[in-house]
């Protein structure tokens, strides 16, 4: 026989037998002069104690100095067995993993409990998440599924891992550098994280995908302190150096593009991948003279508040840019934290944020958010959207 | 054993990691000594420390070894700080004030 530890055990006295409450076992009723112990192992309603002038027996039982009633409310293993059976009937619940809601009927329609990611699984970010290559096979099976809003086996964390190989040109650097199998874990950051934002809204069902780790070479975000590799351009991001390292024809764009996910990288309606909200600001100045939409590149790094969840060293409201926190980040700095290379140490990466003409913005190598300056050799995490 | 270490163009140590990373640019392989040697540091302690709070690398390669730069080599890379806003509104009110006494002072 199972035994288990209960502590104490109440017997609730619930006065006269009422037809129209609920008893649950230990509950005691007076009905007809005597009391009864409640013994179900059930919740029940309308079931007198006494039946036809008999004891109803099932569910209840006499009380007073019955020593077996009471030794039947007190059984550890018929309240183990009821809490096993709540149980029970609280896995059988379906969820939508998904959204994260209960589906209280079969109309799914009763959406209006949100469980938290750590009860619904949909979040795998304070652990290891799951690699979506053994869970899907192929990048068209994972496409397919985003393609099609079923995200009922991706969860915020599980990652898909790529390999790059290749040259690429360092614009900052003013030379090429070579990838030898350099791997990029692309973490699940959001699932449609970014729907219908944009001046030409984001319809498609999308994944925002972050590496866990970044790779192993450094860039500098420019070549000279201020200067601006594309000066036809009115944002800071769009105009680095760094910019172009990720995005052009010779940069990391078509080593990432060369991998079984690559077909699938979001490319915005002007090629240049989504369109997001950011500061205008011009070659040659320090302070934002407003804000517009632009595109961001196929290839992109979070700005500060999409990793802290708020401007830190970008207090300045000139160089608002839009606000909201990745899940990916939210609640944890596990995933703040990058290594150099996959696998690595710790190491300072950029955020696409700038405080000035010639400062940007990086996750520190102690994990928080410091400001350098814009030649700096810090390491990359590439970003992007499959759709 | 051996770990990786990326080197930038001028020598000082950019990354460490425990793999072989050589193939990818800067990266080369060496003995573990090679770190811990001068530095009396292990790899992941100086994988920790491998640039100040203003991002300017601590360590060099040199002769075979990584070694502790000197703190005239880190102050010539070491940025000027970026002014918080509070001092730099001080700083514009300040030059205001100045462009203003001139003016004054030049009877514009």
């Amino acid at each position: 026989m199972t035994s288990r530890t209960l502590g104490n055990v109440a017997i609730v006295y619930r006065g006269e037998y009422d037809a129209g409450s609920t008893y649950l076992n230990g509950h005691v009723a007076a009905f007809e002069g005597d009391t009864y112990l409640c013994v179900s192992r059930t919740a029940i309603m309308g079931v007198p104690p006494v039946v036809n002038g008999a004891v109803e027996g099932t569910h209840w039982v006499l009380s007073g100095d019955n020593r077996a009633a009471r030794a039947a409310a007190l059984s550890a293993d018929t309240a183990a067995a009821n809490a096993d059976a709540a149980r029970a009937a609280l896995e059988a619940i379906p969820v939508n993993t998904a959204g994260g809601y209960l589906l209280l009927d079969d109309d799914a329609k009763a959406a209006e409990i949100h469980l938290p990611d750590r009860l619904t699984g949909a979040a795998n970010y304070t652990l290891g998440g799951r690699d979506l290559k053994a869970v899907f096979g192929t990048a068209a099976a994972l496409h397919a599924a985003v393609a099609a809003g079923d995200y009922s086996k991706i969860r915020i964390g599980d990652y898909w891992p790529i390999s790059l190989t290749g040259t690429y040109r360092d614009y900052a650097a003013g030379e090429d550098k070579t990838l030898t199998n350099a791997v990029l874990k692309m973490e699940v950051a959001g699932i449609d994280y970014y729907w219908k934002h944009g001046d030409v809204p984001l319809t498609s069902h999308h994944l925002l995908l972050c590496p866990r780790d970044c790779l192993p070479n450094a860039s500098a975000m420019r070549a000279v302190s201020g200067e601006w590799y594309n000066t036809e351009v009115s944002t800071p991001w769009q105009g680095s150096h760094l910019y172009q390292t990720l995005n052009a024809a010779d940069g990391i764009l078509p080593l990432i593009e060369a991998t079984d996910i690559g077909a699938y990288l979001f490319a915005g309606p002007n090629g240049n991948g989504m369109r997001t909200y950011m500061p205008i600001m011009m070659p040659g100045t320090s302070t934002a003279t407003g804000y517009g939409y632009r595109d961001r590149g196929r290839l992109f790094l979070p700005t500060e508040c999409e990793v802290w969840g708020l401007p830190v060293q970008q207090t300045d409201v000139n160089h608002f840019m839009l606000p909201g926190q990745w899940p990916i980040f939210a609640g944890t700095l596990r995933h703040v934290a990058k290594n150099r290379g996959d696998g690595g140490y710790i190491t300072s990466w950029w955020m696409s944020t700038f405080i000035n003409g010639t400062t940007a913005t990086r996750v520190g190598s102690l994990v928080s958010p410091t400001a350098i300056a814009d030649t700096s050799a810090v390491s990359v995490a590439p970003c992007f959207l499959i759709t | 054993m051996t770990v990786s270490i990326c080197i930038d163009g001028v020598g000082r140590v950019t990354g460490v990691h425990p793999a072989d990373l050589t193939g990818n640019t800067g990266w080369l392989s060496v003995p573990e000594e090679a770190l811990t040697e001068r530095t009396g540091l292990g790899v992941e302690a100086l994988a920790g420390t491998l640039e100040d709070e203003n991002g300017v690398p601590r360590y060099a390669y040199r002769d075979g070894y990584v070694e502790a730069r000197t703190a005239e080599e880190i102050a010539a890379d070491t940025p000027e700080p970026v002014p918080t806003p509070a001092e730099q509104w001080r700083a514009d009110v300040e030059n205001a004030l100045v462009e203003l006494a001139d003016m004054i002072a030049g009877g514009e």
